[in-house]
């Protein structure tokens, strides 16, 4: 096993420890202390989160309250294993989550997927997809929704972010703490020397010959998963049961260590009690295996029979494996000698480096005046991979297991399930904007955060809470620590600012190669709700219908920076990003809501990728139907500047439909919303400004550009 | 009427089935893969899933479990009607309850979404669409099974024979279909088809 | 009684379309390895088992075959080898 730990950490160990480490106590620093348990780098920022409103934001996973109910939901990353591995990789990623959720004591009730391809590499998107459809499906958990985007810097540098959201009531949660005089139980798969080194594999950067690093992954079993998590739940309703948790990164070690920690005593484990899976696994192994499917629980002693029973019936194997006692020791016990006597804190309490980036500015501002015709723009755009339908992902993965889902993937800027447990619906996104964050990543922060803010608005939902997935490069670098810095302060700066708090959230450094690094790739995971089916909208227009496009107009001043039509067309990345008003986004989000109480608003889309025409483009290839309208305020301009103003990307924007122009047009000018009237839903033409396209030439394109491509070798 | 849903594990398709169950007027229990006797209900039905995990074949494992003997005396008895929808069809296939069997769709890949098919129930045939959600769900059968089948495909998705979606055994006391008609009964987006398909086994019971 | 050690293989019967192998098929021919493979996929299975003697150890695998690992609607096994160990 490889030990990843330097100089300089091993000397404030050992300052902390007062002594050397011994052969184990090195692994087991090198895993706790590592940036993917201990947060080495990003624990001090991540401090600047606001957190007002949120439930539990320092567990396994925060979550918000709804009605009586706890609604949790969190981010992980999965990025390294799916490298090396991409369907065990994306299959455990999913495993990972879920117990993070599960430890809760709530019961996961959908997935979402934030995912980042090259697209030449189709072994990587067809490994990840089929991971997340054998694993997910299986395990019961509907994949509700999610994004794809493809961009050649994540060449060998697969993102694959996963969200998990589940539900319990808040009274019934369970923390991670454990309590003096407990044992500690281990539920599920054998232990086997599967995964061992994660954690530290995780904070490395890849190896050019990855064959080395496949030692490193963990193997999932969705059958187990589901068999856990029914068990899991039976167990945390017992009484006597004081705190769970998962077994992920750094297996039992972070999760025992964890406990202890959080419940303030002492913890000895006895590895000879374990259920192994091979016999003659060493001391280090055991307590660093990633074997996936396994729950740790500290429980008063007299319900383990109980618990063993349930175990029993869910044909999993259970194990005691140690005990707690008043203290702030970490002891590890194999035949029979203790190997390791360590200060709990000095196991959870690494050591945490604080950033101070110099300033680094020497991002590309330069507006794009490129051109090309429109016609054969729009038929690029709508046959690109990252702007064409996601439908051959979403169909491979079950979106609708647990009867929850009211809305399809794709129909609405955000999932809809129903809580069938108080009647609410919740709407869920997960939103990334990586070529803005890569342009500024203070402002393309604000504008992710804002791009599943609308998300949820345009489809009905007030927006509660979010969760994040910071996925970066090596964190000694300066421009990604500045990078870093910046993402963090506007995250904390947005959600402060609309009151909506970072309920959880992950970190991924190191994702990067000798030859190149991603882009600060910030994904954020948003939830809200609604009270009843009525006030969920669709991204789907009807004949006769009228649109109108509400929120900022844009011009040819605008700051358009990182737009998709730039990248897609010319390979472009470059210009200022638009800035966004708080006002305006909170008038257009009433608006909205406001408009569909009314029964004055039938569908809407918020207006994102591709500009104004690109998000139109969307509702009508989802709704079928043709459009006949206006989209330029005059004809003169040039091809680069129709480019501009039909595809640029600023922020504040929405486009609905309503079945009554004149009421709607009232209420637009009586409450001050600035607005544009684009046109009528009609037809099977698309026409505009003398353009005129074919839907179902345009549509074909959308709907099935990725398959063609990807189920063909 | 009294319905029973079953839950082997590594079944997952239970609470959606016993709410829309219960929507529809049935009065529906779980029953255990270890239950031994299932005359106390009109219905029995083996929702979706992955029964012990699909390993070797979906619905493979499932066969040896004591409910599933408990329902080939319930069948025998001819004491109500056993439906299986997905995983449930899978099993009855399997334990050779049904005729055919299902084999992994010919785009080799897992599919969900919405399908038309056709349902002909006492001559009449009636165009309804339903959400279906598998990866092994191509039927295969080299019987003739024609005047059996409820339920075809009208864009067949998984290149199933004859387009089938499913079907009842010789004696029309079990049903078995790929599609989940428990999955179109509450949201408008899933269509409200499966309510005529659970009337449709209500009418089943009372026809005795 | 004796230990036996059963490998079996499990395909799809000749009628029943076997995706994967055409997959294959096509991906060699695309890649101009080779052009005519004539893929078949299926399972491998290996067990150990006891047994009186040999002849038995055959007809207790081929049960195993026909009622647990091979569905006959679809499937076809075959034994590959049962040795003593």
């Amino acid at each position: 096993m490889r030990l990843s730990v330097d100089k300089f950490i091993v000397n404030q160990i050992e300052k902390r420890l007062k002594r050397k480490m011994n052969e184990l106590e090195k692994h087991i620093f090198s895993a706790m202390w590592s940036e993917h348990c201990g947060y080495l780098h990003s624990k001090n920022e991540l401090k600047k989160f606001n957190t007002k409103g949120a439930l539990f934001p320092y567990e396994n996973s925060g979550g918000v309250k709804i009605g009586e109910w706890g609604i949790f939901f969190k981010t992980e990353s999965h990025n390294h294993p799916c490298a090396v591995e991409p369907y065990q990789g994306a299959a455990t990623g999913i495993g990972g989550i879920i117990r993070d959720i599960l430890a809760l004591n709530a019961r996961p009730i959908a997935l979402l997927n934030s995912l980042k391809f090259s697209f030449s590499q189709k072994h990587l998107i067809e490994g990840v997809a089929r991971g997340i459809s054998d694993y997910g499906n299986s395990c019961g958990i509907a994949n509700v929704g999610g994004e794809v985007i493809f961009d050649d810097k994540y060449y060998d540098l697969p993102i694959v972010n996963v969200m998990a959201v589940g539900i319990v009531p808040v009274e019934k949660v369970k923390l991670s703490a454990a309590k003096k005089n407990c044992i500690i139980a281990l539920l599920g798969s054998p232990t086997g020397p599967d995964g061992v080194g994660g954690a530290a594999f995780a904070s490395k950067e890849l190896a050019d010959n990855k064959s080395d690093d496949k030692i490193h992954v963990q193997i999932g079993d969705p059958f187990v998963k589901k068999k856990l998590i029914e068990a899991t739940l039976e167990i945390l309703k017992l009484d006597g049961v004081v705190g769970c948790q998962d077994c992920g990164a750094a297996g039992l070690l972070s999760s025992t260590s964890e406990m202890a920690y959080k419940g303030k005593c002492s913890i000895e484990l006895d590895l000879d009690k374990l259920h192994l899976s091979k016999n003659d696994l060493s001391a280090a192994q055991i307590l660093l295996s990633e074997t996936q499917e396994r729950m740790v629980f500290a429980l008063q002693e007299e319900v383990f029979d109980e618990v063993f029973n349930i175990a029993k019936r869910y044909e999993l194997e259970i194990s005691k494996i140690g005990k707690t006692y008043k203290g702030d020791e970490y002891i590890i016990k194999k035949d029979g000698k203790i190997l390791s006597n360590t200060p709990v804190q000095v196991i959870c309490e690494p050591y945490v480096y604080e950033l101070c980036p110099k300033n680094c500015n020497n991002k590309n501002e330069r507006e794009c005046f490129l051109q090309t015709d429109l016609s054969s723009a729009v038929n690029k755009l709508v046959s690109n991979p990252e702007f064409a339908s996601k439908k051959w992902f979403f169909q491979q993965w079950d979106y609708a297991v647990g009867g929850r889902t009211f809305m399809p993937p794709q129909q609405s800027g955000a999932a809809a399930l129903k809580l069938f447990e108080n009647d609410y619906f919740i709407g869920i996104c997960m939103d990334s904007k990586p070529r803005l964050c890569e342009l500024d990543s203070y402002l393309g922060t604000k504008s992710t955060f804002l791009e599943s803010y609308r998300n949820l608005v345009s489809s009905g939902f007030e927006p509660l809470g979010l969760t994040n997935c910071l996925n970066f490069a090596n964190p000694e670098n300066n421009d990604t620590q500045s990078d870093f810095v910046r993402v963090t302060s506007a995250l904390a700066d947005i959600s402060n600012a609309f009151g909506i708090p970072v309920v959880s959230g992950n970190v991924s450094f190191y994702n990067e190669t000798k030859s190149t690094k991603i882009y600060p790739t910030v994904t954020v995971g948003m939830l809200g709700y609604c009270k009843s089916e009525n006030e969920l909208i669709e991204a789907v227009f009807c004949k006769n219908e009228d649109v109108f496009l509400i929120g900022r107009k844009i011009n040819l001043n605008s700051n358009i920076g990182g737009s998709l039509y730039q990248k897609i067309l010319f390979d472009f990345l470059g210009g200022k990003l638009d800035t966004s008003n708080y006002e305006l986004e909170i008038a257009l989000k009433n608006a909205i809501f406001e408009l569909r109480k009314k029964d004055l608003l039938s569908g809407a889309i918020d207006v994102s990728k591709g500009g104004l025409l690109g998000s139109l483009l969307c509702v009508l290839f989802n709704s079928d139907i043709g459009f006949c309208g206006t989209l330029l305020d005059n004809k003169n301009y040039n091809d680069a500047q129709k480019l501009k103003l039909l595809f640029g990307e600023i922020e504040g924007r929405y486009i609905f439909s309503t079945n009554n122009f004149h009421k709607t047009e009232n209420y637009l000018i009586g409450n001050n919303i600035p607005f544009t009237y684009l046109g009528k839903c009609v037809g099977d033409k698309i026409k505009f400004d003398g353009y005129e396209f074919d839907l179902n030439e345009l549509k074909d394109k959308y709907l099935n550009s990725i398959e063609n491509v990807l189920d063909e070798f | 009427m009294k319905a029973a849903v079953v839950v082997f594990l590594g079944t997952n398709c239970e609470t959606e089935t016993k709410r829309a169950l219960e929507y529809c007027g049935f009065d529906v229990n779980y029953v255990n893969f270890d239950t031994k006797n299932l005359d106390d209900y009109d219905a029995v039905f083996l929702s979706g899933g992955f029964s012990y995990g699909d390993y070797i074949r979906s619905g493979r494992l499932a066969k040896f479990t004591p409910v599933v003997d408990a329902l080939k005396n319930y069948i025998e008895s001819k004491r109500g009607v056993t439906v299986g929808i997905c995983n449930g069809f899978q099993i009855l296939c399997e334990a050779h309850i049904l005729k055919g069997a299902l084999v992994e769709n010919d785009s080799s890949r897992f599919i969900c979404k919405n399908t038309s098919l056709e349902l002909c129930y006492k001559g009449k045939k009636r165009k309804i669409i339903l959400p279906i959600a598998h990866r092994e769900g191509k039927y295969v059968c080299f019987d003739d099974i024609n005047e059996f089948v409820f339920l075809k495909y009208l864009d067949n998705p998984n290149g199933s024979m004859h387009d089938v979606a499913g079907l009842y055994d010789a004696k029309r006391r079990v049903m078995g279909l790929m599609p989940h008609p428990e999955r179109a009964v509450f949201a408008k987006n899933f269509g409200f088809d499966g309510r005529e398909f659970f009337e449709i086994i209500k009418d089943e019971i009372k026809r005795g | 009684m004796e230990r036996f050690f059963a490998k079996v293989i499990v395909t799809l019967k000749d009628e029943v379309k076997d995706n994967r192998a055409l997959v294959l098929d096509k991906m060699l021919k695309n890649l101009n390895i080779e052009d005519n493979p004539a893929f078949s996929t299926g399972r491998f299975y290996t067990f150990s088992l006891s047994a009186q003697n040999l002849s038995d150890a055959h007809d207790k695998t081929d049960f195993i075959c026909r009622e647990i690992l091979s569905n006959p609607v679809v499937e076809k096994y075959e034994i590959n080898s049962i040795e003593a160990i």
